[in-house]
């Protein structure tokens, strides 16, 4: 079987969860033919990851280089196809999401065709980011813009906050960014027997193309949530909010639109549902398909370290809320005071990183909590602690915590996305961005030896029950071969949960 | 209730026949309403919705679903909604939330902040400067340097301009130390190319100068690009002020001798073409070796267009000029209105692309934008068509003070005031991108110089250049 793998700004060009849970795909299903499709920046990225045999061929398509094809002009036809999808695809820019779960449906279909109108019009030649940044359709979206106001009332709840008038800058901010993100309706569509998106957004643009093209099974795994995560970076950022408006429309649209066209859709948490089903997705084409790792490859720690120590491993980034857990450690050092914070993680966002180090010298720890870099061995990084913390704001269904667990380290986790369904009663589940939970937590813990152990123990059992990866690869494979059937049969694929 | 169950108001009505002169069904409804505030002896939702504010900057969110992804990062979770607030979930919990934020009052667009700078009006004189030294190498050299001059002139000019677009691809790309690099070698090249060809005239028309006066006009050239892209105007008159001080006590005193004049400025230019390198070469950041081409994969049919453009607006301008040198100087003199204007058309220029910039943020659609700029295009090159006449009068009040006002003469200075307007237009159609368009007017305007007076093919380039611009000049995307 012929399997494509979609994903953005991750697999094979980039570390961290999504890209080990491809790569774990690819090299774990080694009875297909693998294509992974890449939506990058400006395709100038290096591939970072060994390419198993079976995966053929790697297609990047960069969304935000400058394009210098040259295209020609589609019939008058496409034309007139095109502008009639514009329509609907402008409407969906500026209307407010609509609470009525029917018309809501209709919304998204309405999106779904405009997409297809869009698509087509690419397919006859045209360009689809030109065309959005013509004079005209800029008009027509100030004139839709407008047009909401006068239908909802200018006081309307729904619109608050946006500007009266769409001004031409905020139009042409906007539009040139979705015509980047359209690039990829603008390749040849991909031929497979299934194409599997690692993520919603952009990523199911490809498989829609392929969908309508070839009429290719589509699936769709989401570790996070894509759009949750989309409107997150929008809190108190830079963009005008018209804009942002503009933006975070067109992505819930299109996570909308990608839910109502998907023939599959497997959340990697229960958590991750309530979001999925509040854009449309249909429940009965969802399964939930938990990460899985190999538990050989994760030992349980014989020993613990001689100082009391908790270890975080992942990414130095802003939605890991580093900041909760040194603040956090500074409590949990008046009761302990010789424990040790080590924090093991590549750093792309740089000012974050510098952040912390600050943050640690503010407070005054400057030796007992220390950014370690990247751990060359993952599993001595978890070793190292007594107790492994994840003090994320927003997350998936997070390796390093089923990874922690086989390890046989106990959890402090912040219960966001699907990390509380991981940890179970074997660990601590605190709320985000709360210092003085984390640290009573912690506290505990470590001044707690035979309550850390029991729990170790009960974690890495619950990962041998629930979270191998033999388990989550017989789930997908079981998923991609009833998709490549004629059609589902509506029983749940081995190893996923409905 | 659908938007086809609503019935709009007339105001509506009018507003979509407007909008479209079509109809549209758009999917809009009225939001259900928000779930009644739960009963509870105190206000949370009230609570949480001030902490929200503090959290988020300026409280406006897109949508419910936009806050419950905050909300959820802050901790707030279904049974937190449903416990804590008395809501269904985190989704009902974020509606009745933003209803309360009562986002701050949308003040007026925001605009990009104006560069007040005006140091593109003292360009004039800069470009000026030469001419002071040219009465004494006329009275160095014993024959008509005519060929040296134009071929200089119209090197120099080309080697700039394409240089400097190269540079600016850098630059765009953020790579300021890369764009350094490229200036100091492309200057260096570009006299190296100068000197070859300055020896090849030497030889051809037998004026040993040429050797020596191509190079040196090009190093000054190249030199003072490099100064002025990186703003160092100031350094630049500085620099050159000594050749500058012999060159006008040349022409005043009458009696001093040549050479020590074209000494102290061959050394003025030598000192300030090592200044620019050095200026090029110490722009911040480690350039990346071998970006070039990348960079440029695609471009060179446009760069091609670039060189071109300037070449034909050099020989425009250059051309017509280069024979009255030796015997009418007096004609040559009526040119000194387009290059003392020349700062102020660059300055409009840059102004015309800030107002088109200004204009995006203001409540107006595409076609009064359109309006808009054409409007301030038209008086824009007025402006500099008055500002060239006003020293036009200047030059033609000396001439006839002078006895030496000829109708040559003032038909050079009508033709330098149109071509102020024209350059204009020419720096405008460029910044779009217009290469193309740009090359066909200069062409045709170059042409009819075989068959019409100066004046008349400047006339027609202002007519074609302004008929070029009608594609480009009220589309959005050429100002972001």
């Amino acid at each position: 079987m012929r399997v494509v793998l979609v994903s953005e700004g991750t697999y094979p060009q980039a570390l961290g969860g999504v890209s080990v849970w491809c790569d774990q795909l690819v090299h774990g299903l080694p009875e297909h033919r693998w294509q992974a499709v890449a939506l990058c920046v400006d395709g100038r990225e290096p591939v970072r990851w060994k390419l198993p045999e079976n995966l053929e061929r790697v297609v990047t398509i960069p969304l935000w280089s400058a394009g210098r094809q040259r295209l020609r002009r589609p019939g008058r036809a496409t034309r007139s196809l095109f502008h009639a999808a514009l329509e609907d695809f402008m409407v969906a820019l500026v209307a407010p999401p609509d609470p009525d779960p029917r018309r809501g449906a209709a919304q998204r279909r309405r999106f779904l065709l405009a997409l297809r109108g869009l698509h087509e019009y690419a397919a006859g030649g045209g360009d689809i980011g030109s065309a959005l940044r013509s004079n005209a359709a800029l008009g027509r979206l100030q004139d839709r813009w407008d047009d909401v106001a006068t239908m909802l009332g200018r006081g309307h709840p729904a619109l608050a906050g946006r500007p009266r008038r769409l001004t031409l800058a905020d139009a042409a901010q906007a539009v040139a960014m979705i015509g980047s993100m359209l690039r990829p309706l603008a390749v040849p569509p991909v031929r497979a027997d299934v194409v599997h998106c690692a993520m919603n957004g952009l990523s199911t643009l490809v498989a829609m193309a392929a969908k309508w093209t070839y009429d290719t099974p589509m699936l769709i795994s989401e570790h996070g949530v894509y759009l949750r995560e989309r409107y997150l970076e929008q809190v108190g950022g830079d963009l005008p909010h018209a804009v942002a408006v503009l933006l975070l429309s067109f992505q819930r649209s299109l996570a909308g639109a990608a839910y109502q066209v998907a023939d599959a859709l497997a959340p990697h948490s229960e958590y991750n549902r309530r979001w999925q089903l509040r854009n449309g997705a249909d429940p009965d084409r969802m399964w939930t398909m938990y990460n899985g790792i190999a538990p050989e490859l994760f030992p349980s720690a014989r020993t613990e370290p001689e100082e009391p120590t908790i270890v975080y491993v992942g990414r130095i980034d802003p939605l890991k809320d580093l900041h909760t857990l040194i603040r956090a450690f500074a409590l949990v050092r008046r009761r302990v005071p010789d424990a040790r914070l080590r924090i093991y993680g590549a750093a792309i966002d740089l000012p974050y990183r510098d952040s912390c180090t600050a943050l640690i010298e503010r407070l005054d720890l400057v030796g007992a909590a220390r950014l370690e870099g990247s751990a060359p061995d993952a599993v001595a990084a978890y070793h190292s602690g007594n107790v492994v913390a994840l003090t994320s704001i927003s997350e998936g269904f997070p390796y390093s915590v089923i990874e922690a667990m086989a390890c046989g380290r106990t959890m402090v986790c912040t219960n966001v996305g699907g990390v509380s369904e991981a940890v179970g009663d074997t660990g601590f589940v605190v709320p985000p961005r709360d210092p003085a939970a984390v640290a009573d937590a912690c506290t505990t813990l470590l001044l707690d030896p035979d309550l850390r152990r029991d729990l170790a123990v009960r974690a890495r059992q619950r990962v041998l029950d629930r979270f191998t990866l033999a388990q989550s690869l017989e789930a997908y494979g079981s998923l991609y071969e009833r998709l490549a059937a004629p059609a589902l049969d509506g029983r749940t694929p081995a190893g996923a949960l409905r | 209730m659908t938007v086809s169950e609503v019935r709009p108001t007339s105001m509506a009505s009018a507003a979509r026949g407007w909008a479209t002169a079509s109809t549209i069904a758009l999917p809009i409804v009225r939001p259900a309403p928000v779930p009644d505030r739960p009963e509870l002896g105190t206000d949370p939702v009230e609570t949480l919705a001030a902490e929200v504010r503090a959290a988020s900057g300026d409280g406006r969110f897109v949508d419910g679903l936009h806050l419950a992804a905050l909300l959820e990062a802050r901790g707030v979770t279904d049974r937190a909604a449903r416990v804590r607030y008395g809501y269904r979930d985190v989704f009902e919990l974020a509606e009745s939330v933003r209803v309360r934020l009562d986002g701050p009052a949308v003040g007026p667009p925001s605009r990009p902040p104006r560069r007040r700078e005006w140091r593109e009006l003292f360009h004039g004189g800069l470009y000026l400067l030469p001419s002071v030294l040219f009465p004494a190498v006329l009275a160095a050299v014993p024959r008509s340097p005519l060929a040296a001059v134009v071929v200089a002139g119209l090197l120099g000019w080309v080697w700039a301009g394409g240089l400097t677009w190269l540079a600016y691809q850098h630059i765009n790309q953020g790579d300021d130390a890369a764009a350094g690099r490229l200036l100091a070698r492309g200057a260096v090249c570009g006299v190296a190319v100068a000197a070859a060809l300055g020896a090849a005239v030497a030889v051809m028309s037998g004026v040993a100068a040429a050797a020596l006066l191509v190079p040196a006009v090009t190093a000054y050239q190249l030199a003072s690009t490099v100064l002025v892209f990186y703003r160092a105007e100031a350094r630049l008159v500085a620099l050159m002020s000594p050749a500058v001080v012999a060159g006008g006590g040349f022409v005043l005193a009458g009696w001093w001798p040549p050479t020590p004049v074209i000494a102290a400025a061959l050394a003025c230019t030598v000192v300030t073409f090592g200044v620019a390198l050095r200026r090029a070469l110490r722009a911040p950041g480690d350039a990346t070796p071998g970006r070039l081409r990348p960079l440029m994969r695609g471009r060179w049919g446009t760069f091609a267009l670039v060189v071109l453009s300037t070449a034909l607006l050099a020989a425009l301008v250059l051309l017509p000029q280069a024979p009255l040198l030796a015997h009418h100087f007096e004609v040559l003199l009526a040119t000194l209105p387009l290059v003392v204007s020349m700062g102020f058309v660059e300055w409009r220029a840059r102004r015309f692309g800030e107002r088109a910039r200004e204009l995006l943020h203001e409540a107006w659609g595409p076609g009064g934008f359109r309006r808009r700029l054409w409007w301030r295009l038209a008086l824009d090159v007025c402006a500099c068509g008055l500002v060239a006449a006003l020293a036009g009068a200047v030059v033609l009040a000396g001439l006839r003070e002078a006895g030496r006002l000829t109708p040559a003469a003032q038909a050079m200075a009508a033709a330098s005031v149109l071509l102020a307007g024209a350059v204009l237009l020419v720096f405008v159609l460029a910044a779009h991108g217009g290469y193309g368009r740009l090359c066909v007017a200069l062409a045709a305007a170059l042409g009819a110089q075989a068959a019409a007076p100066f004046l008349g093919s400047v006339a027609l380039l202002l007519v074609l250049l302004a008929v070029a611009l009608i594609p480009s000049v009220g589309r959005v995307r050429q100002y972001r």
